[in-house]
């Protein structure tokens, strides 16, 4: 379903995209011209990082702030429609350093029988909060780590999923969905390392793995020894060409919200998702390993009727857990073991007026490497909203890994605009 | 009692669930056209109109801006039962309710769908924008939707929501018509009277806050020469608010005018350095506690701008 191009390619494509779009928007907003009623809505936002962080070490040992420089983080182009009155179609297109990527192509039923509502194709699923919002649209610059180091980021999986609405006066949904299988996706790969400390959770400088492949931009010689190092031939293998049932992954969330008065209200849903035969064996021939996730979210907003378009917070905890067999290889012995995780990202947020908001994030998991290592990230993010469509964010993190390890800070500067038609539905 | 639960237990427990469900899941009483109003000016409209012949539940509590109603999920099971959805129209609703109706599972209340009913058909609608574009900040490509706290709209408002009722319930048709015919004469009873109390604001010049105020001076004939955001929708700066302050003075500005849901300190700032009064308008019914029809928004709205204009006369 993703599509890769060269990155010459790529910027002529953000550039064609870039020079059209506008051209598109405003064919669209002349309701009366011949034709135009049948554009799409389109829209496109842009999302720039800068950033300095310590990971690296100077001659003697001691923490040095570096830079990755500018970064493309992502022009995330996005169309979508009515096909008919049934259905509308949506289509999210991401650029970015990696390439071109379909990230979400679906087609929506929002009103069927029975309370009904279908999505088919591939999108963020309905897993939890956070895993729904595109990383733009996060109040704070990174995206939770939990998330990373248990679900490989967020989960974007194609399948479909099925949402009732519970016909009672308060909302609540239940959503039940099937997919190809447990995918995580991310673009947001921390500075780190060493070369002593290279693994898969721990990509050298200029490197990061990104769907399960190892890209070091302009450094294939680098990106050669990368993948010597941290490449196991015979490791148990992800995916099936033809599937039986026990190879597709299952979801099921309930999700209510309710109102304490007029200025409080309460989100909360509980996820699950598994996927029998995660993993192939290939030493033991029709063995398979599953991965099971879990996920509680809870989210107060105070939105003061009064003054909602100025001052307004919100504040939640997600908790994961993560249950995965693997293979363990001993002499001659393979065995299986299970990876039992859990860990918890919490933030706040408060807008002190139309131009400022800020807030603070704190986050406790295991690794997938020492699941009896706590690890644990915080920080505090400012943001200045120039409008209702452009902001700049500074945020500032401290990552702390191990106990003895020297600790990750890193301040990310991430610039936002957006040009066309965005929604996010009635995501809040 | 061996502490086991049984699977006769279970089922029951089960059956008790879903009736408990179905029950809740129950109209009240099925024969009532159920009418939802985005801002509590449609619903009280509506309720005059249709009485006891539809339930009437209305979504924004009238004390927020109507751009920013926050997007509660608890709307959603309301959108779900609802025949018809009142909106303003022209945009006014766009930042959270399309969304929410998205979600509602009821197709006939989606924007543009057959239910889903704008209300300023008749309306003269203010401020098309000549040029279309973000450059122009939160622009409303089809004009100024805040119509509401003009009296003189009052009528077409109460004819679209009239109109539609009967179209959706010709059962009730002569219900309807005979209490529309009865509201019209009101409001235009109502229009007369407060352009006569309200002659002493003819050529007034006013600030608002937003460009929200554009049919209140229209009807009584103010002077509205500018706003504090520099574009629709664009906060404040320092240097819009100095130009700005420059205008108003050499234009005579008495009043600064902006509404509950609005951010007060600039204005109260603005109008000091001015040497004109701020005055705070309500934008919905609901604004305030004593603000309970349409006729009350307007009967407020303009004793607030004539004490405004009097503070403001006295201290020249």
């Amino acid at each position: 379903m993703r599509i890769r191009v060269g990155r010459q390619k790529l910027f002529a494509v953000v550039l064609a995209t870039v020079f059209l779009t506008p051209v598109i928007s405003w064919g669209q907003s002349q309701r009366a011209g011949l034709g135009s009623w049948q554009n799409p809505d389109i829209g496109l936002v842009y999302d720039l990082r800068f950033d300095l962080h310590d990971a690296e070490r100077d001659a003697d040992g001691n923490t040095e702030w570096t830079t990755r420089g500018f970064r493309l983080s992502s022009a995330e182009l996005s169309v979508g429609a009515a096909i008919d009155p049934y259905a509308r179609l949506d289509f999210n297109a991401f650029f970015s350093e990696e390439g071109a990527e379909i990230h979400e192509l679906f087609a929506l039923f929002p009103s069927l029988p029975l309370n009904l509502k279908l999505k088919l194709g591939q999108y963020l699923a309905n897993f939890g909060r956070w895993n729904q919002f595109h990383t733009h649209s996060m109040p704070f610059s990174t995206e939770p780590r939990v998330m990373n180091e248990y679900f490989d980021g967020h989960l974007m999986l194609d399948g479909l999923e099925t949402s009732w609405l519970v016909p009672i006066p308060i909302y609540t949904e239940l959503t039940g969905g099937v997919y190809n299988g447990i995918e995580g996706h991310t673009h947001d790969a921390l500075p780190t390392a060493e070369e002593s400390e290279w693994g898969p959770d721990n990509p050298p400088p200029g490197c990061h793995i990104h769907d399960g492949e190892i890209h070091c931009p302009g450094n294939p010689e680098l990106e050669e020894e990368y993948r010597a190092t941290v490449e196991d031939p015979d490791a148990p293998v992800q995916g099936k060409t033809n599937k039986g049932v026990d190879d597709l992954a299952y979801l099921l969330r309930l999700k209510t919200s309710i109102d304490l008065g007029l200025s409080w209200g309460v989100d909360m849903g509980v996820s699950g998702i598994h996927q029998p035969n995660y993993a192939y064996s290939q030493r033991v021939p029709g063995k398979t390993y599953s991965k099971t996730g879990f996920g509680a979210d809870i989210t107060v907003f105070w939105t003061p009727p009064e003054a909602n378009l100025y001052r307004n917070m919100d504040f939640g905890v997600e908790y994961f857990a993560n249950n995965e067999e693997f293979e363990v290889k001993r002499g001659e012995q393979i065995f299986q073991q299970t990876l039992t995780r859990d860990g918890a990202f919490g933030y706040a947020r408060f807008r002190l007026n139309r131009r400022w908001q800020f807030g603070v994030f704190g986050e406790v998991f295991e690794p997938r490497n020492g699941p009896n290592v706590e690890q644990k990230r915080y920080g505090g993010f400012l943001t200045m909203n120039i409008s209702h469509y452009q902001y700049i964010t500074v945020e500032f993190s401290r990552y702390e890994a191990t106990p003895t390890a020297d600790p990750l800070h890193m301040i990310v500067f991430q610039y936002d605009g957006v040009i066309g038609y965005h929604t996010h539905g009635s995501q809040r | 009692m061996n502490g086991y639960i049984t699977h006769g237990q279970v089922k029951t427990a089960a059956l008790i669930w879903l009736c408990v469900f179905l029950c809740a899941a129950l109209p009240v009483d099925a024969k009532k056209l159920k009418v939802v109003a985005s801002i509590p000016d449609l619903g009280v409209m509506a309720e005059r109109i249709g009485g006891d012949k539809i339930e009437v539940k209305t979504l924004a509590s009238g004390r927020e801006d109507f751009h920013g109603v926050p997007v509660r999920p608890s709307f959603i099971p309301t959108l779900n039962r609802a025949d018809l959805l009142l909106t303003m129209g022209l945009d006014a609703e766009h930042s959270w309710l399309p969304a929410l109706a998205q979600e509602a599972r009821n197709r006939k209340i989606m924007e543009d769908h057959e239910a889903w009913i704008e209300v300023y058909d008749g309306v003269e609608v203010l401020n098309i924008p000549d040029v279309i574009s973000r450059a122009e900040g939160e622009q409303h490509p089809e004009g100024n939707p805040h119509f509401n706290v003009g009296p003189h709209c009052g009528v077409p408002m109460a004819e679209n929501i009239g109109y539609t009722l009967i179209e959706f319930d010709p059962d009730n048709a002569d219900v309807y018509q005979t209490n529309l015919d009865a509201y019209v004469i009101e409001l235009e009873a109502l229009t007369e009277r407060l352009k006569e109390e309200g002659k002493d604001l003819n050529g007034v010049t006013i600030v608002s806050y937003h460009s929200d105020v554009s049919y209140l001076a229209s009807f009584y004939g103010m002077n509205h020469v500018g706003t504090l955001e520099p574009k629709p929708g664009i906060e404040p700066t320092a240097r819009h608010v100095a130009e700005l302050a420059k205008k108003a003075e050499a234009d005579g500005t008495k009043l600064v005018i902006y509404h509950q849901a609005q951010c007060g300190k600039l204005p109260e700032k603005f109008a000091k350095r001015i040497g004109a009064r701020s005055v705070q308008f309500a934008n919905m019914v609901g604004a305030k506690k004593e603000i309970k029809t349409f006729i009350d928004l307007q009967e407020y709205n303009l004793r607030v701008l004539l004490e405004a204009l009097k503070e403001a006369e006295k201290g020249n």
